[in-house]
Formats: structure tokens, C-alpha cells, sequence
């Protein structure tokens, strides 16, 4: 679709020759993401099923919405888009003009006194982190990685953090927020004059603006937000050095681990995952972890240290003999990291965590304490797997393995509904789809994922499967499994809240969409779906931003509400 | 070999935006120097990216879209430096910099040329050289006056391959004659070509032209061979980088080995065949040029020639074990800056296997001089954050870009070559 030259000449002038453009070569590089091939409407196509057709690159508030404003009164759709990262980000229907934000790329404030910051879209959570260690503070980065939008996850979207332990999740996090609405109006939540809550005068905002999973776009523009930050122990700069020989595959380099010292790794193993579960509610009690997640077993840790390729490879095969052995033992380990102000309150905390293991079954194996990997010590490992999850922390990154990845749908609530459903969900699944040739990444039977939040028993998580996006018949492969997953889930009660699920965000058949699935979600819950309509409805009356991923998306029009 | 090897690489991409960045595991300093790719950080568009040209090429493969204008712009208006392939392969097996040398060569390939790229083959052609208005009967000129010994005529352990830009750049000669000085000081048995040296070939491949670079890559390792070499060295970065990295391409045997003038001097300096005495005062900052750093290893193309683990269903592995280029030329420059007395280097943000580009590089210097000039701003901006009145580097192209960009803004932060400063010391 063309966009009318009145409507392209009015948006020209509004940001200038050099920052709006229709294209092709430009508009497919808005077209390709994570994993459209999933998706009916694309599949077998890398490219999603829609173009825009037009970016633009707006470089203030106001620019902003002047698009806005422009976009309403020409009848023009348009989505909002920072860093970008999953089919999600980008147009569902026809005609929407893209605003990619990444002009808009300041630190307007860092208040260390009152612990926030307030950032524009395209700040980067490595380029945040950066500056807030200098003054002793430390971000929720989300597991996206480090070079994804702020913003996008404080304000519009979701992602799961392993600093949320005890930063939260930051939905939670989101303190003030400029809002350029559908029509182009500009709200800000909280004070006018001041950053430091999203709350008053009146009622709270924030759920509307963004509730648990964001509105993905269709609900405006968030051009400004405020961040809650959390103590930083570490060192106001981190340092890295280039690792020769590499401590993984992946990660050449290394941490220097000057003012460090007092942060420790640890890989604590269980019998069984309901030994996991008692050790959550144990742990989060006894508030010792900086950070805490789950990576599935031995074969999926191995392959985040070297499966991506052809030399991690040949290394993980030299250590079979060695690694065989454990992987019974190996099979459900809990990835922690401590930090400390002193070297007593480190050997104090070490000691909770070794009672808290000793109540609840689970061991830093013997063996395991003098394992060497290559040149490293286990421990070595560890520690730098401060740097891996904390520091750089990319998805990408960690999941290479069989040419890329994707998860069934997250979900969220007591450590134990969680892990009492996903364990041997996951588990089942990945013996009926991985063991009988098909074409998934065989890295063992348990690939679970999980945060908590706030030192609290709220867990998230979500089955990890590799696949290669590259092949047709893989790409199929997990569409079945994620279809399977979903069904299941739908179908059934596991004693959390429906609420808290968030969707896998496509479409594997055309009687199986989003959408459709939303809509049985909602029958099932507290008919959400409608208020979220609702909510669509009252702010944006023209339907002018681009509701298919927001709510109940292209069906939401039909909707009696 | 062509594009179509590559399209599984294109096929994983998730569009995660690694490749603007610095690498996430090197872990950003400051929100000011955390880019790590100056074609998206000037021209802001997806496309300009590591992804968006492997998602350009992708489209072009498929038909989505044709040659415009834009695309060659997106395409050329990048200088090839490798920090996309560096922050996406920290993780990944995917050949960023492979699909963009071969987008380039497929540009080439289907007739869509940059004018000033036409400009410069021509010459090359002709002369011998890709530096523009340059003569092949003036390439030796830069050594009038020095007792070297000519090689077309006379034998000697080391060839001092001096490269197009010191053989025509006035500004910049005086660092090759300086480099034969210190060699010579040091008691090494060194000789040039003279008229005779040709483009080592780096460039032109960059620009997309495979069969130019393979003509004087093989010219160069014949003429190397013939002269019975031990040792190659050069103070360009970009020409060491070529010969390291590519030459192997050309599947012909070189019985010599390849040096920087920086890793050279590091060993003379070490082994005391160089006595650095006189005390140089300054606080200086090194750049670590692209070819001499991550673009040095020898990176032999997979040619998306895969193998599958059949235990695990899927596991894709490269036949070619993947390089990063983290084990470029890093240490040996710093070595040699730390040996002169009075030299106190401070570390920008982005170095060594990350280090920003000068902007001079993949044919932009001489088709988007602007690019250029707004990259090597960037750097030089980086440069002045540390504290140092002179930024140092050991590439002419390095050298010419940043000596333009300050002229032009009128700064006052002085250029080094390292001989430069080693000759001082002396």
C-alpha cells in the first residue's frame, strides 16, 4: 500500500527530508524480525505478512505529536517502535506508518538521591546501566538483552529480568510517564513537575497505559519515562578484558573482577523440581540473592557455553566422559548470584544458602566444586556468569543454539503454580516433540526458564526450544509444540491465575490466532479482553493507532462492550 | 561463491539490534560511546544496520525488491570496519560481514556502481594504485633520497611495503620514509619495490570487486615470493589487514611472514636493537585501526557449507570454525607506546576487538567524504573525553581521515603515526 502524497508531504515537513522514507530497501528492514515464519499469515516467509508504508524518525515530544495529530486527521494508521525485537513490534494490518524512535535517544535525568531515571525510547539498558553504576544505582535489564529500549520495557512491553529478584519487574518499575495519547493529546502520569511516581493526582494511570504486558503499541506513544533504580554493590565501571583462551564459546570476553570480589556465582543442583520450588519459597525469604534463574539442565547450560558452533562444539564433545556422569545430578539447577558488603556478610550468606540447601535437598555437588571446563574451574564459570546474565545478557545471544529460538507462552505467579505446571509440561513436551524426529534442538528434557520477583514467591517462566528458523520443517515442528502447549493450557485449571499468562504473540493457524486465543483467555478469566476494548475505544475513537497487537487486536472491533 | 551461500545466515536473523552496539559482553562505559556501528549511528534507518543489510540482501534474493538509488546508498554508506560481525557473532554463527562483502560484489556483479568506486578501478587499473590522480611511475617517489635497497634489483630479508596512501599521500609520506629509517637503525635488511609496489587490493575487494582484488593479491604474493622475502611489513593497516585476512582466499602458497611496522618494532624494541632514550611528553590515546584489530585474523568464508548433529535433530555447525578478531593486533602497538619514555596512554571507551572506526574505510572516504568526516568526528570526540592532546594510531587511512575531520572543525587534538613517536624518542 502507497501512502497518499499529501499524508507523506505532511509528515515530511513535520520531521524533515532526511528522516522519513517509503523506500522498499528501508521498509523491509522494517518487515523482518524474530519470527514471522511462525506465523500462518507469513509462514513459510522470513518477512512479515505486512509492510508499512512509511517510516518515520521523529526527533522530540512534540514532533511526536505532530504525527500523531497529522496521523488522525489524514486517517492514516501508525505504530510506535524502538529497538524492536519480535514480530510484535511491527504493523499488523495494512497502511500503518511506522515512528521509530531511536532519535530520540537521551538520558534526561538520573536523581541518585531518589533512585530513578528518566529516559528517552531509544536509551539502551546497556547505555542506562553505564551511566547509573557510576553513582552506585543498578537497572532491571530484561532478558532481550542489553541493547534493547528502556522504555519499551517499562512503559509498553514485557520481559523478565534476573536482577528482578530484587529490582522487580518493571511494570512495577515505571515511575512518571509522558504519554502522547492516540489523538495526539499529551498525558503525563504522576506529578507534573517531577518524575518520581506514575501515580496522582486522581486515580492511578499506569495499569490502563500499560497493565502486566503492555499495550505493544496500541494504545500511543510513550515519548519519556522514569525508571525506579536499586543499589548497585558492584563498582562504579566495570571492566572486561578479551579471554584467551575464551571461557565459553560465546564469550570471549572476560570480567575483571576488581571490586567484585564480593559477588559469587553459585549452580546449587536438585534431586527433583519440587525441591526447586521449596528452596524458592526458602530463598526468597531469607533475601541473600542479588539475582536468581533457572536455565534448564546440563545439556542446555552446555550448549549456552558452546553449542553455537563448530569449535564450542568440538569442546563440549571433548568433554563428554567427563559431563555424562553428572547429568542425572545435573538435571535441575537453580543459577544464583550473591553480593556482599563485607567478606563476613558473604560467608554469612553463604551459610543461609547452605542451610536453606541442606532443608530442601539440594547440594553444590563435591564434584562439581572441583570441575574444570577447559582452563576453568566451575567457579570461574559461575562468577562469570555474572557477566553473562547480569552485565551483557543478550537472548540472541545465549540462544544461537540450532540457529535460533522461541518460548511457549510465559507464565506468571506463585513459584509453585508456576513450576508445579511448567516442569512437567515441559518436560512431556520435549519428549514428544524432540525425541521422536523432529526437527527441535535435542538439548534435554529440562529447558525451563524462570525468574522471581521481589524477593517474593512470583515466579515467571517460560519452556525454552530452539529451532532453526531457516528450515521450513523445524519452524513447523515448533509451531505444532507451541500449539500443543497452548491447547493444553487453555483447556485446564492449574491453580494460577489466567491473568497472569502473556500469550505467545502469533498466529500458528488461522483457527488458532492470537486474537482467538485472547478472546477464550478472557471468557475464562474476568472478561479483560472487553475492558481492554474499552479502553481502546475511549482513547483512541478514530481507531487510528494500530490496534493488532494490543488487546484483543483486529477482533476487538467486533466486540460487544 | 555468491550471496545466495549466505541466505541461512539471513534466515536466522532475529533483529535484535546487537549488531549497532558495541558487543553487550564488553560491557559499555558511558551512554555516549556505546554504538559500535557508525552507519546506523549517522543514518539512523534499519537498513543502514549489519541486519538490515543482511535482510536487504535476503529481499533481493527473493525478489521483494530491486536496485534503487537508496539501497546502493544503504549498502556503500558503510565502512566495512566489521563491529556488526564482531557483536553478532560474539554468540551466533552467522557471516555478517561475508553477506556484506558479497551484497557488494553482487552490486558490482549486476552493474550498479558507485561513481567514485568506477573512479578509483579505473585507476587501479592504469596505475597501480587506488588513490585517485596517483601515477604508477611516482609510486617509489616517497623514498627519493633514501639509501634502501630496490628490490626488482637486489636482494633482502624484509620488503617494506609501503601501500597507496603513504606512496601518495604528501602529508603522510614522511611516516614511510621514517619506518625505513628506524628499520634500517635497527640493523634489519630491508628493501621496497619502488615503482614497481601495486595496491595490495584490500580496498577494491571491499568495494565489491573480487576479481580486482584477486589480481593483485596473486601479482603481490608472486612478486613477494620472486624477491625470496623472509618478512613482509608494512605500517598500512589496511594493507596488513588484506594480506592477513584475504590473501589466504587466493589459495596461493606465501613463503613469507606478514608483519605490522608496530609488531616489528614491539620485537626490535624488546630484543634491544632499538634503544628508545629521548623523553616524549604527551598524553595520548591509541586508536586501534579496524584492519589492524578485528579485521586481521585470517577469516576463511564458510560459504554456508553446514554440518547437522544428528543426535540433536537440529544443531546447524559451520565447516569453518569462526573467527571474531579478538586476537587482532592489540597488544604489540600499546607495547611499543608504553616503551617510549615520557608517552602516558589513556584508553578510550571503544578499543581494541570494539574500537570505532575512523571512517575511511569500504570506498567511503572517497564517496561520501561527509560520512567520513562525521565518523572520524566521532572518534576524535572519544579521543578528547580521555584527557589526551594527541590521538595515535598506525594506519595512514586512520591518519588522513582524522588529520581531514579536525582541519575541518578546526580542533586543536594533535595526529600521531606511532613511528612517529618512536622516531622522537630516539
Amino acid at each position: 500500500m502507497v501512502l497518499a502524497r499529501n499524508v507523506y508531504q505532511a509528515l515530511e515537513d513535520i520531521v524533515g527530508l532526511e528522516n522519513i522514507s517509503e523506500e522498499p530497501v528501508d521498509m523491509d528492514s522494517y518487515t523482518l524480525n524474530w519470527f514471522p515464519e511462525l506465523d500462518y499469515r507469513s509462514s513459510p516467509s522470513k518477512f512479515h505478512f505486512v509492510r508499512p508504508t512509511a517510516v518515520v524518525l521523529p526527533g522530540s515530544t512534540e514532533e511526536v505529536q505532530s504525527i500523531v495529530k497529522a496521523c488522525n486527521h489524514y486517517q492514516t494508521k501508525y505504530k510506535a517502535f524502538s529497538t524492536g525485537y519480535g514480530s510484535h513490534a511491527f504493523p499488523g494490518q495494512e497502511g500503518v506508518v511506522m515512528v521509530d524512535l531511536r532519535r530520540m535517544n537521551r538520558i534526561l535525568e538520573i536523581d541518585a538521591k531518589n533512585k530513578y531515571a528518566v529516559v528517552e525510547p531509544y536509551v539502551s539498558w546497556m547505555q542506562l546501566q553505564a551511566e547509573i553504576y557510576k553513582v552506585g544505582l543498578a537497572t532491571t535489564q530484561i532478558q532481550a538483552g542489553s541493547q534493547a529500549s528502556v522504555l519499551a520495557s517499562v512503559t509498553s512491553c514485557f520481559g523478565m529480568n534476573i536482577l528482578g529478584t530484587q529490582g522487580g519487574y518493571n511494570s512495577r518499575n515505571a515511575l512518571g510517564i509522558e504519554w502522547v495519547l492516540p489523538t495526539g493529546e499529551l498525558l503525563k502520569l504522576g506529578p507534573p513537575d517531577s518524575w518520581f511516581t506514575s501515580d496522582g493526582p486522581g486515580p492511578s494511570l499506569r495499569g490502563v497505559a500499560r497493565g502486566n504486558s503492555g499495550a505493544l503499541g496500541g494504545l500511543g506513544i510513550f515519548t519519556k519515562c522514569a525508571i525506579k533504580l536499586h543499589d548497585w554493590p558492584g563498582p562504579t565501571r566495570l571492566e572486561t578484558e578479551i579471554s584467551d583462551p575464551p571461557i565459553s564459546y560465546f564469550m570471549p570476553y572476560r570480567l575483571k573482577m576488581e571490586g567484585l570480589e564480593l559477588c559469587k556465582g553459585y549452580i546449587p543442583v536438585f534431586p527433583h523440581w519440587e525441591n526447586i520450588i521449596d528452596f524458592l519459597y526458602k530463598l526468597v525469604d531469607s533475601e541473600i540473592a542479588y539475582a536468581l534463574s533457572a536455565h534448564g539442565g546440563l545439556e542446555r547450560i552446555l550448549g549456552t557455553v558452546g553449542l553455537g558452533g563448530k569449535q564450542g562444539y568440538d569442546f563440549i564433545q571433548s568433554m563428554k566422559g567427563m559431563v555424562e556422569p553428572l547429568q542425572d545430578q545435573f538435571k535441575y539447577p537453580v543459577m544464583l548470584i550473591m553480593f556482599a558488603q563485607t567478606q563476613k556478610e558473604l560467608s554469612w550468606k553463604q551459610m543461609v544458602l547452605e542451610e536453606i540447601l541442606t532443608e530442601t535437598g539440594g547440594s553444590i555437588l563435591p564434584i562439581l566444586e572441583g570441575l574444570k571446563i577447559g582452563e576453568f574451574s566451575l567457579s570461574e564459570i559461575a562468577d562469570s556468569l555474572i557477566s553473562l546474565f547480569i552485565f551483557g545478557n543478550d537472548t540472541h545471544i545465549v540462544h544461537s543454539m540450532g540457529g535460533s529460538f522461541l518460548v511457549t507462552a510465559g507464565y506468571g505467579g506463585t513459584c509453585e503454580a508456576v513450576n508445579r505446571y511448567q516442569y512437567p509440561t515441559g518436560e512431556m513436551l520435549k519428549e514428544k516433540y524432540t525425541t521422536r524426529g523432529k526437527k527441535l534442538l535435542n538439548d534435554g528434557p529440562n529447558t525451563l526458564y524462570f525468574n522471581v520477583f521481589d524477593n517474593a514467591p512470583y515466579a515467571y517462566s517460560e519452556i525454552e526450544l530452539h529451532y532453526d528458523p531457516a528450515d521450513p520443517e523445524s519452524s513447523k515442528a515448533l509451531m505444532e509444540i507451541i500449539e500443543a502447549e497452548q491447547k493444553n493450557k487453555l483447556g485446564e485449571k492449574y491453580g494460577f491465575e489466567h491473568s497472569d499468562i502473556t500469550l505467545a504473540l502469533y498466529s500458528p493457524s488461522a483457527d488458532f490466532t492470537w486474537e482467538t486465543r485472547v478472546k477464550k483467555l478472557g471468557e475464562l478469566t474476568s472478561s479483560f479482553h472487553v475492558w481492554q476494548e474499552r479502553i481502546k475505544r475511549a482513547l483512541d475513537p478514530n481507531d487510528i493507532c494500530d490496534r493488532s497487537n494490543y488487546g484483543v487486536g483486529m477482533l476487538g472491533k467486533e466486540l460487544k462492550v | 561463491m555468491a550471496l545466495e551461500d549466505y541466505k541461512k545466515d539471513m534466515l536466522r536473523c532475529t533483529r535484535c539490534s546487537c549488531c549497532k552496539w558495541i558487543p553487550v559482553f564488553s560491557i559499555a562505559k558511558s551512554w555516549r560511546f556505546a554504538y559500535g556501528c557508525p552507519s546506523i549511528a549517522r543514518y539512523n534507518f534499519h537498513s543502514y544496520s549489519g541486519s538490515g543489510k543482511l535482510i536487504t540482501s535476503l529481499s533481493l534474493l527473493e525478489g521483494r525488491i530491486d536496485y534503487s538509488d537508496r539501497l546502493l546508498e544503504t549498502v556503500y554508506q558503510c565502512t566495512m570496519c566489521g563491529s556488526c560481525d564482531l557483536s553478532c557473532r560474539m554468540g551466533t554463527n552467522m557471516e555478517v560481514l561475508e553477506i556484506l562483502r558479497e551484497l557488494r560484489a553482487k552490486c558490482v556483479n549486476d552493474g550498479h556502481l558507485i561513481p567514485e568506486h568506477t573512479l578509483m578501478i579505473q585507476n587501479l587499473k592504469t596505475e597501480d594504485t587506488i588513490i585517485q590522480g596517483a601515477r604508477k611511475a611516482d609510486r617509489g617517489n616517497w623514498a627519493s633520497g633514501l639509501k634502501v635497497k630496490d628490490l626488482t634489483k637486489e636482494k633482502a630479508e624484509v620488503v617494506f611495503h609501503a601501500g597507496c596512501r603513504y606512496c601518495s599521500d604528501p602529508e603522510l609520506q614522511s611516516i614511510a620514509r621514517t619506518v625505513v629509517s628506524l628499520l634500517q637503525n635497527a640493523g634489519v635488511d630491508v628493501g621496497i619495490m619502488g615503482k614497481e609496489e601495486t595496491c595490495c587490493g584490500g580496498r577494491v575487494y571491499e568495494m565489491g570487486y573480487f576479481g580486482e582484488f584477486t589480481k593483485y593479491a596473486e601479482n603481490n604474493i608472486d612478486a613477494w615470493n620472486t624477491a625470496g622475502v623472509k618478512k613482509v611489513v608494512t605500517a598500512c593497516a589496511d594493507g596488513y589487514g588484506a594480506v592477513k585476512d584475504l590473501y589466504p582466499r587466493v589459495g596461493k602458497k606465501m613463503n613469507f611472514e606478514v608483519l605490522h611496522v608496530t609488531e616489528y618494532l614491539d620485537q626490535l624494541i624488546k630484543e634491544g636493537k632499538l634503544k628508545l632514550n629521548k623523553k616524549v611528553p604527551l598524553q595520548i590515546t591509541y586508536h586501534d585501526p579496524c584492519h589492524l584489530g578485528r579485521l586481521s585474523e585470517p577469516r576463511l568464508p564458510s560459504y554456508g557449507r553446514e554440518t547437522t548433529i544428528e543426535e540433536l535433530n537440529i544443531q546447524p555447525l559451520k565447516e569453518v570454525p569462526k573467527v571474531l578478531g579478538m586476537n587482532g593486533v592489540f597488544e604489540p602497538p600499546r607495547s611499543v607506546l608504553r616503551a617510549i619514555p615520557g608517552i602516558k596512554l589513556v584508553e578510550m571507551e571503544r578499543i581494541k576487538a570494539y574500537s570505532w572506526c575512523c571512517g575511511a574505510g569500504g570506498g567511503v572516504l572517497e564517496a561520501y567524504p561527509d560520512f567520513a568526516l562525521w565518523t572520524a568526528n566521532e572518534r576524535i570526540e572519544e579521543a578528547k573525553s580521555t584527557g589526551a592532546e594527541a590521538i595515535v594510531t598506525a594506519c595512514p587511512w586512520c591518519e588522513r581521515s582524522f588529520n581531514d575531520a579536525i582541519r575541518k572543525s578546526g580542533g586543536s587534538m594533535k595526529v600521531y603515526d606511532i613511528v612517529e613517536l618512536v622516531q622522537e624518542s630516539i
